[in-house]
């Protein structure tokens, strides 16, 4: 079965969305305005959330960043690359890995603003400490291969991203382990059920060190996806910055 | 009821002594003197503005407040004593009952000042901050505010709690909060008639599964001891230091309750109990046929028999 599930929905009509463990539903009260939101778990057969929303018109299903389940506690996720990848001195290589992505819903009002109304995912949630335990950073935990060519990800739990590697140390270096700040993350989606982010540099500068850039779009014709309020900042914000990996690589 | 008589020589004299005090004065150096010291309170409020500009971002709100605080009025005091000194008037008699007031404030405020010197350590040392979830002298809660003089804490019910600072400075401090993950540990007793591999097993998938359980560091499960009731398996768990609570109180039921389905025994206290010299014990049916005959068996026929005579 092929779910469409990322997308702009009218919801001045009843809705009935469906993903592989939920049903997402919208009923109109022409009279009132009112809508009523529901998020129905397929295996339990139980609403496990319920929300009355009053003056938006459409929904939007986006991916988000996988960091607000079960509350939001960090806002890295760390990539634990299967095959780690060996690269000679002055070295650059490309290629693809997976991030894990969430689904998110927000409601837009008359007026355009937008806001988030329910957050569930399809994917197994688990965290781990990348650092020491003082000062280190906790982090989503995701194992992905290293793909040399665009792989196919699994709907509504992943993303693509494509990466660049370029080994700037004197000596041969392997990655094994990629750490992303979803401070400078963009997600974008291409309906029904795809889903990426930007591109990414990633420059080691030593056995122990290297620095995660963030690039731009590698898809054209995606839509971004909406971010949650947290995220939200200044695009001088996003070009100034990188994450610095210093806890190994 | 009394009254007071004035003469009016007496009247007139006092008039004449006010009147050449006030022409010795100089009022052109009391002019000056004015000046200098809204001049100097200006600048000591200047000061305060701009330490609580630059200093917010380094320094907890409440502690920036009393230093700020501490230093507009020592800079203030030392202004309106330089101001008098230059308007020519002798400050060494202020200095010395200023001295003796300090001395006679010092022993009475004693343990403010201790208290206070506490606080400022405390904050150089910085052992927790607000929102920190720290155990302190036998109490353990959330730390709300961190003054000069006090710790105030809030308890997991819900109590106030102000601790003085020289006994926070002096205490053993437990901070929950300092690193991003914390250590659980649990102890899961099975039955020694059930598979120790596979309760293992199951105890490894509950803390695979669960959300808060970290993948790093890694959770270690192990038989610890043969427990006088059953085997006892220890299991230590990461998981974040925010959500401890919520880990502890769900963890523990998920593995009691993937044990159970799995059918696996938890024992309860287990004794059993040997004689040193071994128990005979005869059990003949025919005695039990009759009231009579149990009595006989006990030998209470024979008390009875003893008492009646």
């Amino acid at each position: 079965m092929v779910y469409k599930v990322y997308g702009i929905y009218d919801i001045t009509n009843d809705l009935a969305i469906e993903t592989p463990s939920y049903i997402v539903n919208t009923k109109y009260n022409k009279r009132s305005g009112i809508v009523e939101y529901s998020r129905t778990s397929k295996s339990k057969g139980e609403t496990v959330l319920n929300k009355v929303i009053s003056g938006g018109i459409r929904l939007h299903i986006n991916p988000v960043h996988p960091i607000l389940l079960p509350i939001c506690m960090t806002r890295h996720i760390l990539v634990i690359i299967e095959n780690p990848v060996s690269l000679a001195p002055g070295d650059i290589i490309e290629g693809y890995i997976t991030i894990p992505v969430d689904i998110a819903v927000y409601v837009e009002e008359y007026n355009e603003a937008i806001t988030l109304i329910d957050i569930f995912t399809e994917g197994k949630i688990k965290y781990t400490l990348y650092g020491p335990l003082e000062g280190g950073h906790l982090a989503r935990y995701h194992r992905t291969r290293f793909y040399s060519q665009e792989p196919r990800t699994k709907p509504f739990t992943e993303a693509l991203v494509r990466i660049t590697i370029s080994n700037r140390s004197t000596y041969w270096i392997t990655l094994s382990k990629i750490l992303i700040d979803c401070k400078h993350l963009k997600l974008y989606y291409d309906p029904p059920h795809n889903a990426y982010a930007q591109a990414l540099e990633i420059v080691v500068t030593s056995r122990r060190h290297a620095k995660v850039i963030y690039s731009t779009p590698f898809k054209t014709a995606v839509i971004e996806a909406q971010r949650p309020p947290m995220f939200r900042f200044t695009k001088s914000y996003l070009t100034l910055h990188g994450t610095l990996m210093k806890w190994g690589v | 009821m009394g009254c007071i008589i004035l003469n009016e020589s007496f009247l007139e004299r006092v008039v004449n002594q006010t009147i050449t005090a006030l022409m010795s004065i100089n009022w052109l150096q009391i002019f000056w003197m004015i000046i200098f010291i809204t001049a100097g309170i200006s600048l000591a409020y200047l000061i305060r503005l701009l330490m609580r500009r630059t200093l917010i971002k380094v320094m907890e709100y409440t502690t920036l407040k009393a230093i700020e605080k501490i230093v507009f009025y020592a800079l203030s005091t030392i202004v309106i004593l330089l101001a008098i000194s230059s308007a020519g008037i002798d400050i060494s008699g202020i200095a010395l009952a200023g001295g003796i007031i300090g001395i006679i404030l010092g022993f009475a405020t004693q343990t403010i000042i201790a208290n206070l010197f506490a606080g400022l350590f405390l904050y150089w040392d910085k052992p927790f901050s607000i929102g920190d979830f720290i155990e302190v002298d036998n109490t353990l809660g959330y730390v709300i505010e961190i003054s000069l003089l006090s710790t105030r804490i809030k308890t997991l019910d819900g109590v106030h709690v102000r601790l003085p600072n020289e006994k926070v400075f002096t205490a053993k401090i437990m901070n929950y909060s300092k690193h991003v993950a914390r250590r659980l540990t649990f102890i899961a007793s099975i039955s020694y008639r059930e598979d120790v591999q596979r309760a293992c097993e199951v105890i490894r998938r509950v803390i695979t599964e669960h959300p808060l359980v970290l993948v790093e560091p890694k959770p270690i499960v192990y038989v610890k001891e043969l427990g006088d009731s059953g085997v006892n398996i220890e299991v230590y768990v990461w998981v974040p230091s925010r959500l401890w609570l919520e880990a502890y109180t769900d963890i523990l039921w998920r593995i009691k309750k993937a044990l159970t389905e799995e059918g696996i025994e938890i024992p309860f206290p287990q004794r059993d109990v040997w004689f040193r010299t071994p128990l005979e014990i005869r059990v003949n049916m025919k005695e039990f046929e009759g009231v009579t005959d149990i009595i006989r068996h006990t030998g209470l026929d024979q008390e009875y028999a003893t008492e009646e005579a």
